[in-house]
């Protein structure tokens, strides 16, 4: 069964087509959607504190939209599903701001294109991305973060990395910045390859095996980082573990 | 008992370690002091097994058991440890994660959590480290005194045999310097038989936790070998070490 659970009675539902669906938000509310069968998703938010966490089963192409009028979003993402994942981001007032986290393993190809707009000043973007690539896996991460003429005061974080776990080397991040204002702050970051070998030696000098090490460090890149609650994390960890290797 | 017999030891093709012996017996602190790149973090680097550094030549037994031949983390669950000179940063694990899982694998069976909180809790108390600590990611944010603290933590909750300290003392103010020294010496007392080995260039660690043997070590084996008054002797002249060979050679004393 596709369902969306909704963390309080403040989000309005409107305009649901087939394959779309459309999200009001004037207040402070938590998201999950799990196994869903849309294909669109358009959040409005006004004057409010969002959090969303998708974990997708969807083998498609999805897209989300998220317009954010002076509002903290949350969105978290955890995927296993091999789905491409387009995502706009416009910030169309003053004090809006997104943090995405994007957690994704791929066992075939797949990209995530991600675009950020910051249309107005002071708004702010942090977008990280973790991948993890098995078997015939590869991942893309296109990043774009747009900061327009006269949006002053913006700052702007594109983080993305990619673990290979296999052979296929065709894993690509771009990180994009086009920045057409002085006063702003932007950074990038981008790693792809295996695990950190002084990251092993530090959590085997501890006694944890190879397995454990990895397994751990797993858990924190795809499930450690994201912005939910303690429960959920457990959730996803006990998936990640029984399911998802 | 850790005997390091002969060792050479090299990073990319070059000898960090030259013939380098060393016996530390249980219960004893072995200071070993010494400029930037003689060789002493490497010393620890290869006792721990890092995959970065190729042993060339001798042997290391620790209480019987050659340990060249073990992986890192079958070494640390003989109850070898290696507090980091620079603790790394592991974003997304918490220190509770981490440090179950660590207790687990030494254990070999899973922990029970409600004794794991209570140990963990009396050790980050008597290390008065906040509470939140635990639960943030290993390292991630954490000043350099916290990160030296949070090596004397998992120390206490993993409760090794043989204790290797790098640089511990580097990067704490005055205070925290004073807490980690006390809880080495209420780890000392707890467990009489574990043994120490630190490293350092200073003798700040060493006003609170005692050594038995002070080594000075140069291109990358022991020249002289003393007691905390050497550790003294070099702190007033500084790393004058041509002075300290040249009379180690001789087989005299340094004079105060």
């Amino acid at each position: 069964m596709n369902r969306i659970l909704i963390g309080s009675n403040n989000v309005t539902i409107g305009k649901v087509k087939e394959n779309k669906i459309v999200i009001d938000v004037t207040y402070d509310v938590n998201l999950l959607i799990e196994n869903d069968s849309f294909k669109e998703y358009v959040f409005n938010v006004n004057n409010a504190n969002l959090n969303i966490l998708v974990t997708s089963l969807n083998k498609d192409k999805v897209t989300y939209e998220i317009n954010i009028n002076k509002a903290n979003v949350s969105f978290n993402n955890v995927s296993n599903s091999n789905n491409d994942v387009f995502l706009t981001v416009n910030l169309n007032k003053e004090d809006s701001n997104i943090t995405v986290h994007n957690s994704v393993i791929a066992d075939k190809k797949l990209k995530y294109i991600i675009n950020v707009n910051h249309n107005k000043k002071l708004t702010n973007s942090f977008i990280y991305n973790n991948g993890i690539t098995k078997e015939d896996g590869t991942i893309e991460f296109n990043v774009v973060s747009h900061v327009l003429k006269k949006s002053k005061g913006c700052s702007v974080i594109q983080d993305s990395k990619i673990i290979t776990l296999n052979e296929a080397n065709e894993s690509k991040i771009e990180p994009i910045l086009l920045i057409d204002e002085y006063e702003c702050e932007a950074k990038h970051a981008a790693f792809i390859g295996n695990f950190n070998k002084d990251e092993l030696f530090y959590l085997m000098s501890r006694g944890l095996t190879i397995t454990k090490a990895k397994a751990l460090l797993t858990n924190g890149i795809l499930i450690g980082t994201l912005d939910v609650c303690f429960n959920e994390k457990e959730i996803l960890r006990k998936k990640l573990e029984k399911e998802w290797r | 008992m850790l005997e390091i017999k002969n060792l050479t030891g090299k990073i990319e093709n070059k000898v960090v370690l030259n013939n380098f012996n060393l016996t530390i017996n249980d219960g004893e602190v072995h200071v070993i002091m010494g400029p930037n790149g003689v060789g002493k973090s490497t010393l620890t680097k290869i006792i721990m097994g890092d995959f970065n550094y190729e042993v060339v030549e001798g042997n290391i037994i620790y209480n019987g058991t050659n340990i060249l031949k073990l992986k890192t983390d079958e070494r640390a669950r003989l109850g070898i440890f290696l507090a980091m000179q620079n603790p790394l940063e592991i974003d997304g694990v918490t220190n509770a994660d981490f440090l179950r899982t660590a207790l687990s694998s030494k254990n070999q069976k899973n922990v029970n959590l409600y004794e794991f909180i209570k140990k963990i809790d009396t050790a980050k108390q008597e290390l008065m480290m906040p509470d939140e600590m635990v639960h943030r990611s290993v390292n991630k944010g954490f000043s350099g005194g916290e990160k030296k603290k949070n090596e004397i933590l998992q120390m206490k909750i993993l409760e090794p045999t043989f204790i290797m300290l790098d640089e511990i003392d580097s990067g704490v103010d005055v205070d925290a310097l004073k807490i980690v020294g006390n809880n080495i010496n209420m780890y000392r007392k707890k467990y009489p038989n574990a043994s120490f080995l630190i490293i350092t260039h200073y003798t700040h660690l060493l006003k609170y936790v005692k050594p038995d043997f002070v080594h000075v070590v140069k291109e990358g084996k022991i020249v002289k070998t003393g007691d905390y008054k050497l550790a003294k002797e070099i702190e007033t002249n500084g790393f004058n070490f041509e002075k300290v060979v040249i009379e180690a050679f001789d087989g005299s004393e340094v004079s105060e």
